[in-house]
Order: structure tokens, then C-alpha cells, then sequence
């Protein structure tokens, strides 16, 4: 291995003409993360590492201080050992060996490593320093956090550890940003490292030598003035009531109550303004000035469509597929954004930690971890931010299990559709109602844990890892790192929303206008009869009761050729073909249309109902509304008889809802989340099957 | 039975207990993990959870949290590092007690 009198020879940056390369690696919790957020401010990519999940984060950054070429620096998973039988160790290894490389990124082995150590946890961090060592890079060794270390009375001398080491040390303190310059600057001085004591082969001959430079590493001066162990901290006894097993829950659904108390308060705003954008409703601009910027924004982009564009397939399009259908997923970006946020300012203070312990003996006996927890609450707001919330959950099999039944989670999307249901269920029972609806949360969350249970016993059957976990100590969460991580994360979604979920929204809005059809004898025989009732008078003096009449019947006709439109779109068709499949679960054709409308987005359910059954999207005011559900309830089968929603149907229906897949933003991202569209499809095929033989069950009971 | 009472007595050694019996605020030396799978004792070892390790209880019960020490006697690294260890981890890990609370 190498020793003292091997790699002396300056191979520093400076020296090479090669293109750079650096590698970022480090213990999780030594401030990795927010070390490359400082080298590299927002200008990076994120994608993953070939066949992983796992997310690799590039940046060109400036090598040196002045004059120095760009240079990619590649931020690689925080690991505890490079030999360890993990993913990520292995990613870590295959780049220093220059045999993996992020996705779009050239092989080749990087030509400097960082390795950033927590100032306070020296001896431990050694040992990978140790590892790194011997690989015989360019190294350079980043002490972080040195201002906490030295708060807890340990100080240290890095120039000692780079005499020890033999290669360029430098203190940092990322929060600040202190030391990056000096960073950069030594990362062009860096070179092979010449330790004074050759890194043992060997695992406990590598402990010791570890030990060994941290002790080197202390000042002088303070050298026997620090013990082996710390008496217990303020951090100590904080943590005996956080994790005590019966406050510890008690605190973590405080916490959680007020993270999501505080998310739908302050996305509400945000998401408000983004739905009037989209689709003009623009009461929220009125006395803006100047006017033409009121009638702009007021009207929403659909408005200003339509103001610009002449009638066509083209306005229709952009109107009703494109603008409509992003509108709909982009509606969530503040929300998701938020929620990233605020999960990220909590795992800052350390208390996230924590928190997965006291989680990890509720959710362990489904085979889920305690990191699963937070990811399936967040679930029940939006099951994207969900899915992607995921990444904190270290098993890759874990991961999947979790990204698999989150969907599962009754999401804001379900809310419309459990609405309409109780509401035809029990109508002036709201105390039944609500059992109802907190029966379909419970049926989400255990149809979730099973098939979790189920996952993890078969296809994705693996030990779980047990828990250990570092506790990191508490502290002040960075503002900084927070508001980057979600900009990373938002433009994760923007892009899906941008490219996927738009595609998407636009077959299914071709779908369900085309093919345009003759309107029915019906319609048309009624608006001929309007035209009839105004033909005698002017065009401003028709009388009122004349007026109203004629308003009346041409409403009368919309609404008839609304639902024939629908009915006779490529969608209403699919749904009178495939009725027969979801004949034993007694929907007829209005429904299945309604459910196949819905497998995009299941808040269409309830105007797909509306027009199919009533004619029009929305009733407008109070009255209108009432007067709608009125229709729906009362809304006759083909033979004019029998009701649609029965009491076996409704419940059926509403089993349906709570466990089928019907939301493709959530299996676009789950396929980019889980590495495959056939797990996407496994997620589809899994919770709508079950959905299907839960419904057929209900209803052939209840019938 | 015969095998056993003929095997000879253990010479005196100190007493190993599992890191999950101990109270808090015990201060001991791990001596033996081999009771756990390889994978779970490579990555405790690469946390300071080795062979060797100076170890003070902080929390009993579900997770045990522990400080780590160094690997020697004379190691002045303040063991500020706390780790959470799984109790099914935390029976398997053998300490040799120094010194009670």
C-alpha cells in the first residue's frame, strides 16, 4: 500500500492536462451536501447512477480561485465504508475506479476525490479516508464543521493531519461558506497522499490507523484534555423524551399535524393563484391596474387563448388538452415544493432521525422502515411528492415496496369523488357520512400495508435492514440547502409535468372530443324552436318571459348534446365496450366511462359524471349544484328504470375509488422513481386488480 | 451432561453482556459480534460500532443509542457521534462492562 515513500511525486491538477473530474464523497451527516450547494449554487444537473435509483448530482465548478477551468464535480451517495455490500458503496467505488459514471456523463476515473469528514467525528471518518487512500487519487480532505467541533471543545490542527496524511487538508465550514475558496485553490494543488503510516490491508489494522491520524490531528496544546466520551449532552437528554416509547409518538404526530397545518395553509395561496393563471378565474385581480393587465391575468390563459385565437381544433387543443390538463398536474407544484421544504428544514435539525426510529416499530411488521413513514403521510396530500419523497429510505427494496403502495394513500384527488358518493349514500346522515369517509382512509392505509407486506414476502422478499442510525445533533436548520434541494426537486417534477403528464393530457382530452357528431334530432329540434320563439321580435326587444323561454330550451339542447358528444367521443365508445367487463360490479356504460375517464385523473370522475348524466361540467351557484346532484341521483340505466346509483353500486363504486390506480402522473413518476415502467405497471395492474375484486365482492354482497 | 461437567472451567475473563442489557450511562469495550450477518456487522464496524470500540449506553431500549469512543485507551476523539442501533441489532452486540452509571 501506499507509504511514505510512494506518490511524492506532484501529480496536482495544475500539472495535468486531462479534463477534470472531481468526486465528492463523505460519511452521511458530515455536510457533503451542503458543501457541493456552495462550490456549485444552482448551476448543476441531477440524474442517477446507470441501473440505480440513486440520484447523482454534477456541477461545473471553478477548480481554482482564479484562472482555473471549469471542472465537474460529481457528489456522490454518502457512505460509511467504500467495501460495504450496499448500492451505494458499490456506485461510490465504480466511480473511483472510473467504471460508472452519472447517466450522460463519460467513464473514466476522476482525477481528484474530496473526502468531506466531520471535524467532530474525526476517528470515525478516518477509516474511509483511510479507504480512499489507499485507491491512490489525487486527494484532497475538506474538515467540516470544524466551528461545532470546536463549540463541543475538541480543536484541531489541520495543518498536523496534512503532515500525517500527506496531502492537502483544509478546514471548511460549509454553512458559512467558509474555506470553499481555499478548497478549490487546494484541489489544484492536490496530489497522491503520502500518509506517514501506510493504511494497513486489513480491517482492524485500518480502524487503528484511523485513530492513529485523528489523534495526530489534535492541537497540541489541547492534546489530553479531551476523554474518550463526552458526558451526556443537552442533545442526550432531549432525545430521552423524543424517542420515549409513548411521548415519542405522541411529539412525532404533533410534529407532523403542524408540518401539514402549516403546508395546506400556505399552499392554498399559491395553488389558488396558479389555477386562475391556467383557467381564468379571476375574481382575485379585481381593481388591478392597468385594466388590460387585470383582464389578462383575470381571464387566465384558456382566456387569452381564446381572445387570440380563432375557433378551431387548434383552440380547443390548446385550450381543453394542453393548458387545461398541465394546469391540473402544475396546480400541485407549490404544494409539492412547499412540502419538500418544510421535510427538508426538518431533516436539518436531526430531527427526521429520530423520528424514523419511533416510526420503525409501527411500520417494521409490514416490512416497511421507519424512513417509509413520512413519504406515505405525504402520500395522502399527493402521492408524487410521496413517491419522490422516497429517496430518503436507504433499501432499495424498501424504496420500491414504499413507492408501490403509496398511491394507495386517499389523496386530495380522491376527496371529489368520496364527496359525491357519501353525499348519494347518506344524504341527510353527515354523521354516517363521515364514518364513511374515514372508513376509506383506513382502507387505503391497510390495502397499503399489505400489499406492502405481501411486496416484501414475494417479489421484492429480502432481510430488512435493521436500523442504525447516526443522530446527528441537533442544530439550526440551513435555509440555504433547504430552498436548493427544492428547486432541484420542483424542476424534477416540472420537467415530468412538462413532457409525459402533457402528452398524456393531451390523447386523453383527443379522447374524449373526438370525433365531433351530428347533434341529436332531439337538440336540434329545440334549438329551432328557440330561434322560432325569438323570430318575431328585434334582436333587443325580445320580452323577458320570451327571452328566458328560448334561453331555457337552447340550454336544454346543450346539455342534450354535451352528453351525446360523450357519449359517442372515441372515450364514450371504449366504455360502452368494455361495460360488459364491469357488468358484475354493476356499473353501466355512464359509469364505466366516468371510471375510464378517471384511470387519468380520478377527480374527472365527477364532471365526466356531470356531463354524461346532466349535460353540463359544473351546476355554477348553490341551487345549481343541488339541483345537479339531484339529476345524478336520480339518473336512470338504459332502460329508463333502473337507477344508476343504487346503494350496492355507490358502495361498490366507492371501494373502487379508494384502492384502484387511476392517476397517470403517478405512474410516469413512478416509473422514473423506480427505475422502470414495469413497475409502473405492476402498480397499475396490482391496486386496480384488487380495486376490481374488492368492488365485485361489495357489490355482489349488497345487490 | 458428562461432556459438559467434564469440560474444563473457564479461566476467569471478564463478563460479556449484550449491548441492549446494559443500562444507561454503562461505559464498556465491544468484545464479539458474531452473532450477527456479516453484511449488518461490516456496516456497524464502518460506524464505529467495531471490535474494540469504547461504547457509552445513552438510551436503553428501542433503539438503544450509544456514543463511540475510539478503538484504544488513549483515543481523545469526544465520542460526540450518537448511534441508534435496532434492539434485534443491539442483542447480538457483546460488551465488556467498565464502568457503571
Amino acid at each position: 500500500m501506499s507509504g511514505p515513500d510512494s506518490g511524492v511525486k506532484d501529480v496536482g491538477l495544475e500539472a495535468s492536462g486531462v479534463p477534470r473530474r472531481i468526486a465528492l464523497l463523505g460519511n452521511p451527516n458530515t455536510g457533503k451536501t451542503t458543501l457541493f450547494n456552495r462550490m456549485s449554487g444552482l448551476r448543476h444537473k441531477t440524474s442517477n447512477f446507470p441501473g440505480t435509483t440513486l440520484e447523482a448530482r454534477v456541477a461545473f465548478v471553478r477548480a481554482g480561485v482564479e484562472g482555473g477551468r471549469d471542472a465537474d464535480l460529481i457528489d456522490l451517495p454518502g457512505i460509511y465504508a467504500l467495501e460495504l455490500d450496499q448500492i451505494e458503496a458499490r456506485v461510490c467505488r465504480e466511480v473511483l475506479a472510473g467504471t460508472a459514471a452519472p447517466r450522460g456523463e463519460p467513464l473514466g476515473a476522476p482525477d481528484c476525490a474530496v473526502v468531506v469528514v466531520d471535524a467532530a467525528n474525526l476517528a470515525r471518518n478516518m477509516m474511509l479516508v483511510g479507504e480512499v487512500v489507499r485507491r491512490r487519487l489525487p486527494t484532497v480532505i475538506a474538515v467540516n464543521m470544524i466551528d461545532l467541533a470546536e463549540g463541543k471543545g475538541i480543536k484541531l490542527d489541520p495543518a498536523r493531519l496534512s503532515e500525517a496524511l500527506g496531502c492537502e487538508v483544509v478546514p471548511t465550514n460549509a454553512r458559512a461558506g467558509d474555506g470553499v475558496d481555499e478548497l478549490r485553490l487546494a484541489i489544484r494543488r492536490a496530489r497522491i497522499p503520502a500518509p506517514v503510516e501506510a493504511v494497513p490491508a486489513e480491517v482492524q489494522g485500518l480502524r487503528h490507523w484511523a485513530q492513529e491520524m485523528a489523534d495526530r490531528a489534535l492541537h497540541p496544546e489541547h492534546v489530553g484534555e479531551v476523554p474518550d466520551i463526552l458526558e451526556e449532552t443537552k442533545s442526550d437528554r432531549a432525545d430521552k423524551l423524543i424517542m420515549h416509547p409513548l411521548l415519542g409518538p405522541v411529539i412525532f404526530a404533533g410534529v407532523m399535524t403542524g408540518l401539514f397545518y402549516v403546508l395546506f395553509i400556505l399552499a392554498k395561496y399559491p395553488m389558488d393563484w396558479i389555477g386562475a393563471i391556467f383557467s381564468g378565474n379571476g375574481d382575485w385581480v379585481a381593481g388591478w391596474q392597468p385594466q388590460w393587465l387585470q383582464h389578462v391575468i383575470g381571464s387566465g390563459a384558456v382566456g387569452v387563448v381564446k381572445d387570440v385565437m380563432p375557433d378551431g381544433i387548434l383552440r380547443d387543443l390548446l385550450t381543453d388538452g394542453v393548458i387545461a390538463g398541465v394546469g391540473s398536474t402544475v396546480v400541485f407544484l407549490p404544494q409539492i415544493c412547499l412540502l419538500f421544504f418544510l421535510i427538508a428544514l426538518l431533516e436539518d435539525t436531526g430531527y427526521l432521525a429520530r423520528g424514523a426510529f419511533v416510526m420503525d416499530r409501527l411500520l417494521r411488521p409490514f416490512g416497511l422502515p421507519g424512513h417509509a413513514f413520512v413519504p406515505l403521510l405525504s402520500s395522502h396530500a399527493c402521492a408524487l411528492p410521496g413517491i419522490m419523497a422516497t429517496r430518503a429510505i436507504p433499501d432499495p427494496k424498501e424504496r420500491l415496496a414504499t413507492i408501490l403502495v403509496a398511491p394507495f394513500m386517499t389523496c386530495s384527488a380522491r376527496l371529489p369523488v368520496y364527496i359525491l358518493l357519501t353525499t348519494l349514500l347518506f344524504k341527510d346522515r353527515p354523521m354516517m357520512a363521515a364514518l364513511a369517509f374515514v372508513g376509506c382512509y383506513a382502507l387505503g392505509i391497510l390495502a397499503g400495508v399489505f400489499s406492502a407486506l405481501i411486496a416484501r414476502r414475494t417479489i421484492l422478499r429480502g432481510k430488512s435492514r435493521a436500523m442504525v442510525m447516526e443522530l446527528p445533533s441537533y442544530k439550526w436548520p440551513s435555509v440555504r440547502s433547504a430552498v436548493l434541494g427544492t428547486i432541484d426537486r420542483g424542476w424534477v417534477f416540472l420537467k415530468n409535468a412538462g413532457t409525459v403528464i402533457l402528452m398524456i393530457c393531451i390523447v386523453l382530452w383527443w379522447m374524449g372530443a373526438y370525433p365531433h357528431v351530428q347533434p341529436p334530432a332531439e337538440a336540434s329540434a329545440m334549438r329551432e324552436q328557440a330561434t322560432v320563439l325569438r323570430e318575431p321580435y328585434k334582436q333587443d326587444a325580445v320580452p323577458e318571459a320570451v327571452a328566458a323561454e328560448a334561453e331555457e330550451l337552447d340550454s336544454a339542447a346543450a346539455r342534450i348534446e354535451a352528453r351525446h358528444a360523450a357519449a359517442n367521443s372515441f372515450l364514450g365508445r371504449i366504455g360502452q365496450t368494455v361495460q360488459p367487463v364491469f357488468q358484475p360490479l354493476g356499473f353501466d356504460w355512464q359509469l364505466t366511462i366516468g371510471v375510464m375517464a378517471s384511470f387519468a385523473a380520478r377527480e374527472v370522475f365527477v364532471s365526466t359524471m356531470n356531463v354524461v348524466i346532466a349535460g353540463q361540467e359544473e351546476g355554477g351557484d348553490e341551487q345549481g349544484e343541488q339541483r345537479l346532484m339531484q339529476q345524478i341521483q336520480d339518473a336512470k340505466r338504459s332502460d329508463g328504470a333502473t337507477p344508476v346509483f343504487t346503494p350496492a353500486v355507490s358502495w361498490a363504486l366507492l371501494v373502487f375509488f379508494v384502492l384502484a390506480m387511476q392517476c397517470l402522473p403517478t405512474l410516469a413518476v413512478t416509473a422514473k422513481e423506480a427505475g422502470g415502467v414495469k413497475w409502473a405497471l405492476l402498480q397499475l395492474a396490482w391496486m386496480s386488480g384488487m380495486a376490481y375484486i374488492a368492488a365485485l365482492i361489495v357489490y355482489q354482497v349488497m345487490r | 451432561m458428562t461432556t459438559l461437567l467434564s469440560t474444563p472451567p473457564i479461566p476467569q475473563q471478564e463478563a460479556l453482556q449484550p449491548l441492549s442489557a446494559l443500562g444507561a450511562g454503562t461505559r464498556g469495550v465491544i468484545r464479539g459480534t458474531e452473532g450477527l450477518d456479516v453484511d449488518d456487522a461490516a456496516l456497524l464496524r464502518a460506524m464505529g460500532l467495531g471490535i474494540g470500540s469504547r461504547v457509552r449506553v445513552f438510551r436503553v431500549g428501542e433503539p438503544c443509542v450509544v456514543a463511540v469512543g475510539g478503538v484504544t485507551p488513549h483515543c481523545k476523539c469526544g465520542g460526540l457521534c450518537r448511534i441508534g442501533v435496532a434492539r434485534r441489532l443491539a442483542d447480538r452486540i457483546m460488551v465488556a462492562v467498565q464502568a457503571q452509571a
